[in-house]
């Protein structure tokens, strides 16, 4: 083309691929690294330790105690996520006919309303429902005693305070904040499906519910797998709800540990393990690969043309 | 994790009004009723279930103690506006937002600046490794945050870039950059190659013709981008967590999502910038979120 391109190539890429290069790409790739070692974080020097870090962690019961808790989020948050979402989305839009019928009175102002929780930044978020599960006059104590039901009876510490309560407490929370982001990403594909198909649906006699599972859901498939991907290694992580509600990120495990928070404790309490923690990481950069994995295998179908 | 044909379009016409005439005219008065009423239960309790939290802690940061144990749900009898000036002064939480506006402030500066040139030249430009220096940017939104945290906290220190903000802001640009690059390099392909040709012809160089032509034309993905990472940046809490630590007994150097503590009022001071970007931009923070999601 003109002259002068290469200079104006160099500098217009050399600064974000330098900044990207030091601050994220080697941090990645030496995270693998440190996983073969047995550094502390503070010593200057480390040896090279092998799979022995990895081999520790599978015999780490704490470790696959915070797996097991992952892998109960993993099934309860997308399921409890995905369906109200899809079921909103469908009413907001009328099963997303695309106007051959019309949403519920006040579609557009339930659609924002539903979508703030996704806004606040997560640690407000988890410090608000601290607050509503508080004992003392939280607001869930206060809407059971306006039921008339004691709360204190039933969880004397409330929900935080019990151990086989408190990770279901923090994944209503999760719930609580994502619908509203899945659904209008629901909504956002339902768009996108042609009237026409519609129309013919309700020439031919159908109703709403069959027109969202015979036309609606197929088409819109595509959307939910990227969906449950992407709520799935959100799942993984969960790192700041459960660091702030469950105060394990810093302290000790009160029976909602995850792999992040167990992680972010081995790497940086009083009894720092870096080699360990970036054992930690690496396999869960593993499990996240996995999931994208496994999901797109299991979900995948042909895709429809429209 | 591609597998949509199509990222969501910064704009998009909403179908147009249905005329009545598909709407089957055979209905009874009192299933329209059901039809109408049925939804209606679900949405509005969910939206009060939404709602009522922040409705709950909004109005009890006017109130005293004793006053939220014993009247939960009415409005004070007093407004008690001394817990913001205490938030803001004592619990130093007005130093902690006038930091998390620079950082964010400069963070979303220079996201937007650095990754709108390099995706305009990943977008417009051939050159041997381009593709490579494109995939190496997706490659980055992929990972989890968590394996480059322990490392990165060594490189920040030897940068000099530990516990203080401008460091914070230049590793919020780094981490913001994959996905800004993904998005923006998409948008540049969008649009109209004659435009820099005829800008070429008319004498201008490749510098002028990125920020007098190119850049305002990539206005609406500026603003979509731009959106979307004032909320993650506003909102990020394992960066600053790792990287800027505590330097003093007044906590000087904390960001907002560090130092909110048990405070109401600090909770609704963090809240309300959020909450007006999202009202004012709502389209546009729907469209970067949810773009965020279809990567």
């Amino acid at each position: 083309m003109r002259k002068g391109r290469v200079p104006f190539i160099v500098t217009f890429l050399a600064p974000a691929l330098l900044l990207y290069a030091v601050f994220v790409i080697s941090p990645f790739a030496q995270g693998i690294q440190i996983s073969f070692t047995n550094w502390t974080g503070f010593t200057p020097d480390f040896e090279y330790v092998g799979l022995q870090n990895y081999a520790s962690l599978i015999r780490d019961s704490a470790w696959w105690h915070a797996v097991g808790n992952n892998v109960k989020l993993l099934f309860v948050i997308p399921i409890g996520t995905l369906v109200p979402a899809l079921a909103f989305a469908s009413l907001l839009t009328r099963g997303g006919t695309s106007g051959t019928r019309d949403g519920v009175f006040g579609a557009k102002l339930y659609r924002v309303v539903f979508f703030f929780p996704q806004v606040l930044p997560v640690v407000i978020v988890a410090i608000m429902f601290q607050f509503v599960y508080s004992t003392d006059g939280g607001l869930l104590q206060q809407v059971l005693r306006a039921v008339d039901v004691d709360m204190l009876e039933f969880l004397p510490n409330g929900p935080l305070g019990t151990p086989s309560v408190i990770l279901w407490a923090i994944a209503f929370v999760a719930i609580w904040s994502s619908v509203g982001f899945y659904m209008v990403l629901f909504i956002a594909g339902m768009q996108q499906i042609p009237r026409e198909l519609y129309e013919a649906a309700a020439i031919d006699g159908a109703t709403r519910i069959r027109m969202f599972f015979n036309v609606t859901l197929p088409l819109l498939w595509g959307h939910l797998q990227v969906a449950i991907v992407y709520i799935g290694i959100n799942t993984l992580d969960m790192f700041a709800l459960l660091s702030v509600m469950a105060r394990n990120g810093v302290v000790a495990d009160y029976g909602a540990d995850v792999m992040a928070t167990q992680l972010y404790r081995t790497a940086f309490s009083l009894n720092s393990q870096f080699g360990y923690a970036s054992a930690m990481a690496t396999m869960l950069l593993v499990f996240s690969i996995l999931l994208a994995a496994l999901t797109f295998r299991v979900t995948r179908r042909e895709r429809l043309e429209y | 994790m591609t597998t949509l044909p199509t990222p969501a379009r910064p704009t998009r016409p909403s179908p147009p009004a249905h005329p009545a005439a598909a709407k089957p005219a055979r209905r009874f008065a009192g299933a329209q009723v059901l039809s109408e009423g049925i939804p209606q239960i679900f949405v509005i309790t969910w939206a009060a279930m939404v709602l009522l939290p922040m409705l709950w802690v909004l109005i009890s940061s006017f109130k005293t103690n004793s006053e939220i144990y014993a009247s939960p749900f009415a409005l004070p009898k007093e407004w008690h506006f001394h817990t913001y000036v205490d938030a803001w002064q004592t619990a130093n939480i007005g130093r902690f937002f006038l930091n998390t506006v620079f950082v964010v402030c400069c963070g979303v500066f220079f996201t937007l600046l650095l990754s709108s040139m390099a995706a305009y030249v990943l977008a417009r430009y051939e050159f041997p490794g381009s593709r490579l220096i494109y995939y190496l940017f997706l490659v980055g939104m992929t990972f989890p945050l968590f394996l480059a945290i322990v490392p990165l906290v060594k490189v920040a220190q030897n940068l000099g870039m530990y516990q203080n903000l401008p460091g914070l802001v230049v590793i919020y640009v780094a981490f913001s950059l994959p996905f800004s690059v993904f998005f923006l390099t998409a948008f540049f392909q969008s649009l109209p190659k004659e435009l820099a040709e005829a800008a070429f012809i008319d004498g201008a160089g490749h510098f002028r013709t990125f920020f007098q032509i190119m850049l305002p034309l990539a206005k609406p993905g500026l603003i979509s981008i731009g959106v979307f990472n004032f909320l993650g940046q506003w909102n990020q809490y394992l960066l600053p967590l790792v990287l800027n630590t505590q330097i003093d007994e007044d906590r000087s150097n904390f960001v907002l999502t560090q130092g909110l503590a048990d405070l109401v009022a600090g909770l609704i001071i963090a809240m309300l910038p959020v909450l007006a970007v999202y009202i004012v931009f709502q389209r546009k923070v729907e469209e970067g979120l949810t773009a965020g999601a279809l990567k």
